[in-house]
């Protein structure tokens, strides 16, 4: 077993991964920078030690200042979380090189599945259903048209190094295709420095389903049941739930063996979370494989019984899984909201300040992932997440309306706070008659606010 | 209390975004960064700039400050082992001086003094490893 | 933009990290002599890591640069200045142009390697930048720099042209040196002074044991007839037991092989393909480039390692050259 773990991140990720720590007797060691000084991760870490200014590039995503505290804590292994250098190929590959357990897949792993292009190569080759659209990189127009003819429009170009909705464009009219193409490209240049772009068809109105995979070292790959995350805002998760209102058995163990065909094809290790886009018609197209442990894997524990954090320690270690996947019983329903300090009614804008009073609902069946505390002052540089709230109920209706209850018993003071939007949505009658797709909170923020 | 290495953050953090004006309140400071003007306003009587921290002043004149670590490495008072040390108690720096290296990664930066005057202590002994921020040396400057 | 060699120096020759598929058909391998003082200049101006570069030889060229250029010394301490300021090496270096570098001296070491951002523009012979004086292929016209010579340098890439612009935005006089380098380089003195690890030749057990015990306890003196091709050493002879009935097979890099003189040569980067010679060991591959910084009239002794041993420090040697590639990027 491990003994001494560096965890390179920060806020409710960075606590979470410590407490994993604390529950196995491993000993944590985190690295803040001068605007977290006084964070929780910081303060009850077994050592921290500060490693740059507030801006991430100098401090959160700074490569050496990390590996050069891994070195002199002696660690064993590093967790990078999620976000900052979780999926940064080179990182991994750097702990490696510097004799450190990379607590994740390898830099290889990461690269094959950080391509967008190139994971939908290795998906179709591994037998995994894919969005219809061009096998390759697009290097010219008239190829784009004519497989844009071939699938259908709507049509959506997306970057290869993209992510977080950059460089992307929905495509409706052949005519306005060749434009789409530059600037999707030009766009992906400058936010990735790759301006490669690929095309599929868009699907409307889809829902986001995504496997959570669990890989060890020696092949062993079990899928845990799906999340639904289709309770979005701009390609931003606000909502997730396990199972999926849209998901039944015989398509879970579909999309299950889907996903573990994609991890083993990369050779993966560790948790993994492969994503999925389901159609009107419920048939479901592999979209990308994220190579880290996700902000939503709450939901996850929470019906299937099962401690990710931990085993993502434990298959470091060199640990075979606690489990095969005749072991992974699902029971009950699980929801996370994700609560911001953001004024929802003013364009999601950030409003950082000081949580005077913070006061997080307590019970059977709730669960808070933060790292707040009544005084913390929430500083600009880092996303504007306050806490997760998590519910387990036995059915959906239970687990909406005990995380209605307790959202209500949520006190957050001094920030404006997203908790209002959550309480709108769950009680929306088309989110509880569970017909949420990607594109519904967009579409109809305003009527959700009345 | 916003730092002013945090305040240039947020400045950057601000001009990258799409935000043109950027409020931020605390109950010790409040801050207003307008982007498209020269001007910065702060509206808080008690509002100071603390970016390298004041021990002692020695006299009216002069002042002790620190010299502090611009990256986590480990400390080198010389440029190889067995070489002469940059700066010994006593040594006169000006800002350019280079006063100790730090490594990080098998890469070593030559760390400059940024104040003038009188190297009157050494914090750090050859080896030691460093955080962001940690004093290394302390400086009489007028 | 360009390089004016106004002095070529003793033996500068442009090298990459070789030419590789055509060992077969006799066209040897060339390139650098120290490959990884030539991988980690490139490394420092943001270019790949088998870029051609200038390799310089114990006399280093006098060089005007025509516009700014961003470059990087490492290998030897050449003494290098422009204009009458030392140049610090092992680290990138902004260049303005009209500046002049010199090299005033070797102070230890054999070798020097600068590198461009952008590299140079000159044809590839057979997949390679590298010059084979033999053959007059590769390189500048397949020689060495001679007075007069213009060599154009390339684009360089996002990485040269911001490190460029961050190290001139402090402003300088002729040019402004990063304040951060590689450290610990073989070319010290300190360095010199230790051992190439050696393991056993395909032939070593047909030599005598003193032979065997010689080589790795006695010195051997870098001979002058030492070049590109091999280095030829003087000590105790070398005597295999009995004469070794050799049909000429496959020589490699760092191979030493015994002549019936008895005194040793290294192959190193010019090495012909094949070889008679009974061979009695072999360099370990992280420590050819070491070899190749010693001078004539320097004494070399060797140490014996296992194969495993040597297989560990060349896949430590590549790991620590992954990671200084990482750190450098770190640095914009």
């Amino acid at each position: 077993m491990l003994k001494k773990v560096l965890i390179a991140n920060r806020g409710e990720i960075a606590l979470r991964v410590i407490k994993a720590c604390e529950l196995t007797g491993i000993k944590s060691v985190a690295v803040y920078s001068t605007a977290d000084k006084e964070s929780l991760p910081a303060l009850i870490a077994d050592e921290a030690y500060c490693i740059g200014s507030a801006q991430a590039k100098k401090s959160y995503l700074d490569i050496p200042s990390v590996l050069e505290v891994a070195r002199r804590a002696e660690v064993d292994a590093i967790h990078p979380g999620y976000g900052f250098l979780a999926e940064n190929a080179d990182f991994a590959d750097a702990c490696v090189n510097a004799g450190f357990i990379f607590i994740g897949p390898s830099g290889d792993a990461i690269r094959k599945m950080g391509d967008k292009a190139e994971a939908r190569k290795t998906m179709t080759n591994a037998g995994v259903p894919v969005v219809p659209g061009t096998k390759d990189l697009i290097t010219s127009l008239s190829e784009a048209k004519k497989v844009a003819e071939e699938i259908g429009y709507p049509v959506l170009i997306k970057a290869t190094a993209g992510g977080g909705g950059k460089g992307m464009r929905v495509v409706r009219k052949p005519d306005d295709l060749e434009k789409a193409l530059r600037q999707a490209s030009q766009e992906s240049e400058r936010s990735f420095g790759n301006s490669g772009v690929y095309l599929e068809k868009y699907l409307e109105d889809s829902r986001h389903v995504e496997i959570q995979i669990m890989a060890d070292n020696y092949g062993n790959v079990v899928y845990l049941g799906e999340r639904d995350c289709s309770t979005q805002r701009r390609h931003q998760k606000l909502l997730e739930e396990a199972p999926s209102p849209v998901v039944d058995h015989e398509m879970r163990q579909s999309m299950g063996k889907a996903a573990v065909a994609a991890a083993k094809a990369v050779h993966y290790s560790g948790a993994g979370t492969v994503e999925f886009i389901v159609d009107a018609h419920k048939k479901f197209y592999f979209m990308e494989m994220n190579t880290r442990i996700q902000v939503e894997h709450p939901v996850t524990e929470m019906i299937s019984g099962t401690d990710l954090v931990r085993t993502q320690l434990m298959v470091a270690s060199g640990d075979e899984l606690p489990w095969s996947q005749k072991d992974i019983k699902l029971k009950g329903w699980a929801i996370e909201c994700r609560i911001n300090a953001e004024d929802y009614k003013h364009g999601f804008m950030p409003c950082p300040g000081k949580v005077k009073v913070y006061l997080p609902p307590q019970g059977e069946g709730i669960r808070v992932d933060s790292c707040m505390f009544s005084g913390y002052d929430i500083t600009p540089f880092y996303d504007s997440m306050i806490a997760k709230v998590i519910v387990w109920g036995p059915t959906r209706l239970e687990a909406i309306n005990k995380m209605k209850g307790a959202l209500k018993k949520f006190r957050i003071e001094g920030v404006k706070t997203t908790i209002p939007l959550h309480l709108r949505l769950l009680e929306n009658p088309d989110f509880v008659a569970g017909k949420v797709g990607t594109t519904y909170v967009e579409k109809h923020l305003e009527e959700i606010l009345q | 209390m916003l730092t002013l290495d945090e305040i240039k953050d947020l400045m950057q953090s601000v001009d990258a975004s799409g935000f043109t004006t950027f409020k931020y309140n605390t109950e010790d400071c409040s801050l207003v960064l307008k982007k498209g003007t020269t001007s910065v306003v702060t509206t808080s009587p008690s509002l100071t700039i603390a970016d390298k921290p004041i021990s002692k002043p020695a006299t009216d004149e002069e002042r002790i400050v620190e010299i502090t670590a611009p990256s986590v490495g480990t400390f080198y008072k010389s440029s190889e082992p067995g070489a002469e040390a940059f700066v010994e108690v006593g040594s006169v720096v000006k800002e350019n001086t280079i006063v100790c290296i730090l490594e990080a990664m098998k890469l070593f930066t030559e760390i400059e003094a940024e104040v003038s005057g009188e190297i009157v202590e050494i914090l750090v002994k050859d080896g030691d490893f460093v955080e962001y921020g940690q004093p290394l040396f302390k400086v009489k400057t007028k | 933009m360009s390089l004016k060699i106004m002095r070529p120096g003793l033996l500068t020759t442009i090298q990459d990290l070789g030419r590789y598929g055509y060992q077969k058909i006799g066209v040897l391998v060339s390139g650098a002599m120290d490959q990884y003082s030539l991988r980690l200049a490139n490394l420092l101006v943001g270019n790949p890591e088998r870029q051609g570069a200038l390799e310089i030889s114990l006399t280093g060229p006098t060089i005007e640069f025509t516009a700014d250029t961003l470059i990087a010394i490492t290998g030897a301490d050449m003494c290098p200045v422009i204009d009458g300021w030392p140049v610090a090496t092992l680290r990138p270096v902004a260049v303005k142009a009209g500046s002049v570098l010199k090299f005033t001296g070797c102070k230890s070491g054999c070798r020097a390697y600068l590198a461009v951002a952008g590299g140079f523009e000159i044809p590839t012979v057979m997949g390679s930048q590298s010059t084979y004086l033999r053959a007059g292929i590769g390189g500048l016209e397949g020689r060495a720099l001679k007075h007069g010579d213009i060599l154009e340098t390339g684009t360089p890439n996002e990485y040269g042209i911001q490190m460029s612009r961050l190290l001139l935005s402090r402003g300088a006089r002729s040019f402004a040196a990063a304040h951060w380098c590689i450290g610990v380089v073989h070319t010290t003195p300190a360095r010199l002074a230790l051992p190439i690890r050696i393991t056993k030749g395909l032939q070593y057990d047909g030599f005598t044991e003193k032979s065997k015990t010689d080589l790795c306890t006695q010195g051997f003196k870098v001979t002058t007839s030492s070049d590109r091709m091999g280095y030829r050493l003087e000590g105790p002879i070398l005597k295999p037991i009995e004469h070794i009935e050799m049909i000429s097979e496959a020589a490699t890099l760092g191979t030493v092989q015994v002549p019936p003189s008895g005194n040793p040569i290294v192959l190193l980067a010019d090495h012909q393909s094949t070889a008679g010679y009974p061979k009695i060991a072999q360099v370990s591959f992280v420590d050819v480039a070491r070899v190749a910084q010693y001078k004539p009239g320097d004494t070399i002794y060797f140490k014996m390692i296992t194969n495993a041993a040597a297989e560990d420090l060349y896949i430590k040697k590549e790991q620590y050259m992954e990671n200084v590639k990482i750190a450098i990027a770190a640095k914009l």
